[in-house]
């Protein structure tokens, strides 16, 4: 594996996301319906607390996977 | 409102610009291969943006702030994974496409898939006609998303707005192929991206500013500024489906993944999903947030909706006629508005010619079919398919967001499991993809339409499932992908090596 992204690292991008998609959806669920009812951050922008979590660790996640992918990858032609 | 002088000149001056490129791009067609493929010599920056423009579609601007709109932060994940899409395609099936796609000389993705399942008939033909089917459904909610603008802009009926839409679009989709797409997008998507990001935060700050807007929302429905919805559409079961439709069906579809085979450079696929997904979100996220803005201000009685069935998807249009009430602004604002739209449509009738033309006739029907041949027969079918969605977008669906998904559905169900097995499992056999790609279609298309009309089949209520429909017509393809590959010959490991088959994004 010369160029590119190699096997460990494609692996690795797919169970991250797999497991990411997995704690937001099932476990997070629980825990930020707790965090609205009890208000334990200060809403921003209107928002109740779980949004700003959610979406905003959600594009978080995101940019680190694709900045990840700019760094690792070397290309070839 | 009625169009004035300045509002005619300017949406006249871009239709003359675009006819511009087409007339220059011209030029450039030597062969079906510049035709097609642009001769593969795409920069970064042409094709980051049109990659953009690809994506960014009629539901960019109109349904995406008509679904916020609609039902408020809970619709928010379309504008993570719609510009996800572009990274998975580049990630997942860009590089290697690419890489193969260099030596072998594929213009479609069809040839890949005919090389790698060692189906140069069946499986081409069928991935060609599923690929037109879907492109077709997908170019309805195009023509549908011109049409409400020219409406808006000009006063006029649906059937002169289609006319006038499909007679521009087509010209120079026809005569300039990929190079005219690929340059009318990249001033499309800047067009765009500058526009929102100017336009959008007036609209907000007219409707009270962003605190007030979710303020507003979450007295009215508490639901609404939520990140899900507590059962339905929506859901957390629902979304899981639907960042799989948007991300995985986009990315496959032949408009946005033929354009990998056009690139310079494997190079530029290095930062092109970073700059692509932050550049798209940016002004995506501004656009839902204006459908916001919009619902605030329709429930507020600062102006109200036209009493259409699809009237959320007008919301914007009216959202800036009341925020910058200069007629010259609006005239701007719908020559963004078309931008957005004109940018997938181009793309999308130019693939529907290159399937017709290179997979079905030159490949299949004729492959003694000279060069001149094949070129002029792609520019025909380019107007033919223009001329054959113009009539079926004359009855608009109620939510544009609502046809436009279902495109994506399809293609998700239809294109993603052969594509992603062929690539990376080196077990999936022609029969396999034959299978998964005839099922997927089929139960896709069934699933979509008894979701639309809410029917129930077996006790099942396709009106309220759990998951959007192209979910269980994905999970049918990679059931039947696994199961008849396990059971039917493997394809040759000379095969399996020429086309970089296995678990692997990029090798040598």
């Amino acid at each position: 594996m010369r160029n590119g992204i190699d096997q460990k690292k494609f692996i690795s991008i797919n169970l991250f996301f797999v497991l990411y998609i997995f704690i937001i959806f099932q476990v997070k669920l629980r825990f930020c319906y707790m965090l609205a009812y009890h208000k334990l951050i200060d809403s921003m922008f209107g928002l109740p607390d779980i949004t700003i979590i959610v979406v905003g660790a959600t594009v978080i996640v995101v940019i680190a996977a694709l900045l990840y992918w700019g760094i690792t990858f070397k290309g070839h032609d | 409102m009625a169009a004035d002088l300045i509002t005619i000149s300017v949406v006249s001056l871009y239709f003359l610009g675009m006819l511009a490129i087409g007339a220059w791009a011209s030029k450039k067609i030597k062969n079906t291969e510049d035709y097609l493929v642009a001769g593969r010599s795409l920069g970064f920056w042409v094709f980051i943006l049109l990659m953009i423009g690809t994506v960014a579609s009629g539901m960019s601007l109109l349904g995406v702030s008509g679904l916020g709109f609609k039902a408020g932060w809970p619709t928010i994940w379309e504008q993570i994974f719609v510009p996800l899409s572009i990274g998975f395609c580049i990630i997942f099936f860009g590089v290697k496409l690419h890489n193969v796609a260099k030596t072998a000389g594929y213009v479609t993705v069809q040839d890949y898939l005919a090389q790698r399942y060692e189906s140069p008939v069946a499986l081409r033909s069928l991935s060609a006609v599923a690929g037109i089917i879907v492109s077709l459904i997908y170019l309805v909610g195009q023509y549908t998303a011109i049409a409400i603008v020219l409406m808006w802009l000009f006063q006029i009926p649906l059937w002169l707005a289609l006319v006038i839409a499909t007679l521009v679009t087509t010209i120079y989709t026809a005569i300039g192929g990929l190079y005219a797409v690929a340059w009318a997008s990249l001033i499309q998507s800047v067009i765009l991206i500058i526009g929102v990001v100017i336009m959008a935060p007036v609209i907000i700050f007219y409707a009270g500013g962003f605190t007030h807007v979710n303020e507003f929302l979450s007295n009215v429905n508490p639901n609404l500024v939520m990140p899900w919805m507590p059962s339905g559409a929506f859901a957390p079961a629902y979304l899981v489906s639907f960042a799989v439709l948007l991300m995985v069906g986009l990315s496959c579809a032949p408009h946005v993944i033929n354009n990998v085979l056009a690139i310079k450079d494997v190079k530029y696929f290095k930062w092109a999903p970073l700059i692509a997904f932050i550049i798209y979100t940016i002004a995506m996220f501004l656009l839902k947030f204006t459908g916001f803005a919009g619902a605030v201000m329709v429930k507020e009685g600062v102006f109200t909706l036209p009493n259409v069935p699809n009237a959320g998807d007008f919301v914007i249009l009216y959202g800036i006629q009341y925020a910058m009430p200069i007629m010259a602004l609006w005239a701007v604002f719908a020559v963004i508005v078309l931008a957005a739209v004109m940018s997938t449509t181009d793309r999308l009738m130019l693939t529907i010619g290159a399937m017709f033309s290179w997979d079905i006739y030159k490949k299949v029907l004729k492959p003694d079919a000279d060069d001149k041949t094949v070129l002029l027969l792609s520019k025909i079918v380019v107007v033919l398919s223009a001329l054959g969605t113009m009539l079926l977008a004359i009855n608009p669906p109620e939510m544009l967001a609502i046809l436009i998904w279902m495109g994506i559905g399809v293609m998700l169900s239809t294109f993603a499991v052969p594509l992603l097995a062929g690539l990376y499992w080196r077990g999936a056999t022609r029969e396999g993809a034959l299978t998964a790609m005839t099922l997927g279609l089929v139960s896709s298309l069934t699933f979509g339409m008894l979701n639309y009309i809410k029917a129930t089949v077996l006790g099942i209520n396709f009106g309220t499932i759990p998951l959007h429909f192209s979910a269980y017509s994905f999970i049918i393809a990679i059931l039947a992908m696994v199961i008849v590959s396990l059971l039917t010959k493997k394809t040759s490991e000379k095969v399996l090596d020429d086309t970089q088959t296995g678990w692997y994004i990029s090798k040598l």
